[in-house]
């Protein structure tokens, strides 16, 4: 199998504000989020990075979009670094979190054609690209809907749709199923699926053990910032549930 | 009341605890006193001649009277008196009308002999409004002559025709009075309502964008930033450059009717051709572009559109301070202050309105300006690279 994603030792610290250090209760003003983390994941398959709040997982998935940058350590993406080619990671991977959002006044079918555009999607191919997407999700009947107008899920839909214009290879979600209602929840992991079975690298990172049982070929487990499992699914859930081995790992890592 | 107090010390906690709030807060207080400080300086010296200028005063039929040559002897001016004859009047007024000479005072024929036998000769003194030197001049024989008129018997003589103000005197041109009134007042106006215009929307547009979470939407596509800091700027400056036209427009075509009692014989912009209005859109355009681009530059750096417009507040206090010291009309020579971002752009407009322009002010104001946006969108670029300032919370 192909290695389309190679995680090198990240690390990521960030500084606190005093505000910062309260809330976090601590007197330190650094706070290593990510912490020598190494991963890899094959092409046509969904890895699923499992954690607690303020695991680093949200950081590790903004650090592999190309939003923040790793203090050390890198990402290869089809072998193109993600520290020394931000730019050509971008027309390789799709973006999604729930804290990524679309305009407001815009309509689904302007805000696709904007980032068909700034993605350099040739136009036969953003037609074609759109009547897929659109149809899929069923945006097709709120294309010239405000997205303001639209609802919760009618919204995550074009988000998803509008992160998918360019056909990425990586696709990097964070809480994916975040928010929504159980419908539009199953429509997301189904899509995932569809996804996987097309040949994309997907990459989640969530706290709910059910999705990642039912759409993951591999997790690994988060930390404080460590890795401190990575197998496949199946394997880890050989004995027991998922829910049961992630504390049973906590356990032993955190010792609570 | 215990309710009552617990609600009251929680909101004070809030307006007193917090530093920006407590800012915007004292911020008006402080902003009226420097305005007005300003305002009252600048007032003071409209009018007001070179502390330095030899003034040239023409007289026709002299008086003999020595209260009357007293007023030639003063310590506050230097004064040259040139008595000439009636047929050069209409020769001095004619220089008194393009600025070369100050003042001229014809005194009736037989003034003194009339003024002793009490039938009230005139005296007629012609200036020029809109040459400071010689309003200066005019004001103050004006007010010379009337004290001795008003306080002493002997004194019965009617001044400018006995009309006192002597408007018709005042030999300035309607184009010039025009352009003193405008240049007063409209580079003013228009450089507050260009950075209102501006602050309106440019700092809402990133902060707005952070806040909305929009913004990261667009960092994770391969755009370089450079392009998206330009695509920004720009958008917003077309938009600010349009409501500016439109602003420019009214101001131009309210000033005659709100001029209207300034002046008796109204306003004219006949004055103004293409290169005067070319020039002044230049300079609507590079304030625009200034002002847009430093405005986003503090909404990339706030957190929130109200963050930002607290951070875009000082600016707008120098910015109304260096409009106010365009309210004077006096044009700095000294071509380095053209390099002083804003105030190159009122002194600019100052010296078209005025129809002063100097080739070298204007290209080095021009061209700073042009260094100072493209510095701001430089730093923009680097800010949408800085991950702090894009995601902190």
């Amino acid at each position: 199998m192909k290695e389309l994603l190679v995680v090198k030792n990240l690390k990521k610290t960030f500084k606190l504000s005093k505000k910062q250090q309260k809330i976090e209760k601590t007197t330190s003003n650094l706070k290593v989020a990510v912490n020598d983390l190494s991963f890899t994941a094959y092409e046509g398959e969904i890895y699923g990075l499992l954690g607690p709040n303020g695991a680093g997982k949200t950081t590790t998935l903004r650090i592999l979009s190309t939003l923040i940058k790793a203090d050390e350590g890198d990402a290869f993406i089809d072998g193109i670094s993600v520290k020394e080619k931000p730019n050509d990671i971008r027309k390789k991977i799709g973006f999604l979190t729930s804290e990524l959002k679309l305009e407001d006044y815009y309509t689904p079918n302007y805000m696709f054609d904007y980032f068909a555009s700034l993605h350099g999607v040739d136009e036969k191919d953003l037609l074609d690209r759109k009547n897929q997407l659109f149809t899929r999700f069923g945006i097709d009947k709120f294309s010239e809907v405000k997205i303001g107008d639209l609802s919760t899920g009618m919204k995550q839909k074009v988000s998803i749709a509008v992160s998918l214009v360019h056909n990425p290879d990586l696709i990097i979600f964070d809480e994916p199923t975040n928010g929504l209602d159980v419908i539009t929840a199953k429509t997301v992991t189904d899509y995932l699926l569809e996804l996987k079975n097309q040949g994309k690298t997907i990459i989640i990172s969530t706290h709910i053990f059910s999705l990642v049982e039912k759409i993951c070929d591999r997790v690994g487990i988060i930390v404080n910032g460590h890795m401190v499992e990575e197998d496949y699914v199946k394997e880890l859930t050989k004995e027991k549930d998922l829910e049961d081995v992630f504390f049973d790992i906590y356990k032993r890592e955190v010792g609570e | 009341m215990k309710n009552i107090l617990t609600i009251m010390k929680k909101e004070l906690k809030r307006f007193f605890g917090d530093r920006r709030m407590l800012l915007s807060l004292i911020l008006p207080g402080l902003i009226v006193f420097v305005l007005y400080t300003i305002m009252g300086q600048f007032i003071g010296s409209i009018g007001k001649g070179d502390a330095n200028h030899d003034y040239n005063v023409y007289i026709v039929n002299n008086s003999n009277d020595k209260s009357i040559n007293d007023l030639h002897e003063v310590d506050k001016y230097k004064i040259t008196i040139n008595e000439v004859d009636e047929d050069q009047i209409d020769a001095i007024k004619e220089d008194i009308k393009i600025k070369t000479k100050d003042l001229l005072i014809v005194f009736e024929k037989d003034f003194d002999a009339k003024k002793n036998n009490g039938t009230s000769p005139t005296v007629d003194l012609y200036y020029n409004s809109t040459n400071d030197n010689s309003q200066e001049i005019y004001t103050y024989y004006l007010t010379g002559l009337s004290e001795k008129a008003i306080n002493d018997i002997k004194y019965n003589y009617l001044i400018n025709g006995g009309v006192g103000a002597g408007s018709t005197n005042n030999l300035a041109t309607k184009e010039d009075v025009s352009s003193q009134v405008i240049t007063m007042i409209v580079p003013y106006i228009l450089i507050i309502f260009l950075f209102t215009g501006c602050m309106g929307i440019a700092t809402e547009s990133i902060a707005g964008e952070k806040e909305r979470g929009t913004i990261a939407t667009l960092l994770v596509t391969p755009t370089k930033r450079r392009d998206i800091a330009l695509g920004k700027v720009l958008a917003l400056s077309i938009t600010s450059v349009f409501s500016s036209v439109v602003t420019f427009i009214a101001v131009i075509a309210s000033v005659p009717n709100m001029m209207g009692g300034v002046s008796e014989s109204g306003i004219t912009l006949s004055m103004y051709g293409v290169k005067e209005i070319l020039l002044i859109l230049l300079f609507i355009v590079l304030a625009v572009l200034l002002f847009t681009s430093i405005l986003t530059v503090l909404s990339t750096l706030a957190k929130s559109i109200k963050e930002a417009t607290q951070y875009a507040m000082p600016i707008m206090v120098i910015t109304m301070m260096i409009g106010v010291l365009s309210m004077s009309g006096n044009i700095p020579t000294n071509p380095a202050l053209y390099l002083v971002p804003v105030y190159n752009i009122a002194m600019g407009l100052t010296s078209v309105f005025a129809g002063k322009i100097d080739a070298l002010n204007i290209i080095l104001a021009t061209v700073s300006n042009v260094a100072y946006i493209a510095g701001a969108v430089f730093a923009l670029t680097k800010l949408f690279n800085n991950e702090k300032i894009m995601f902190s919370k």
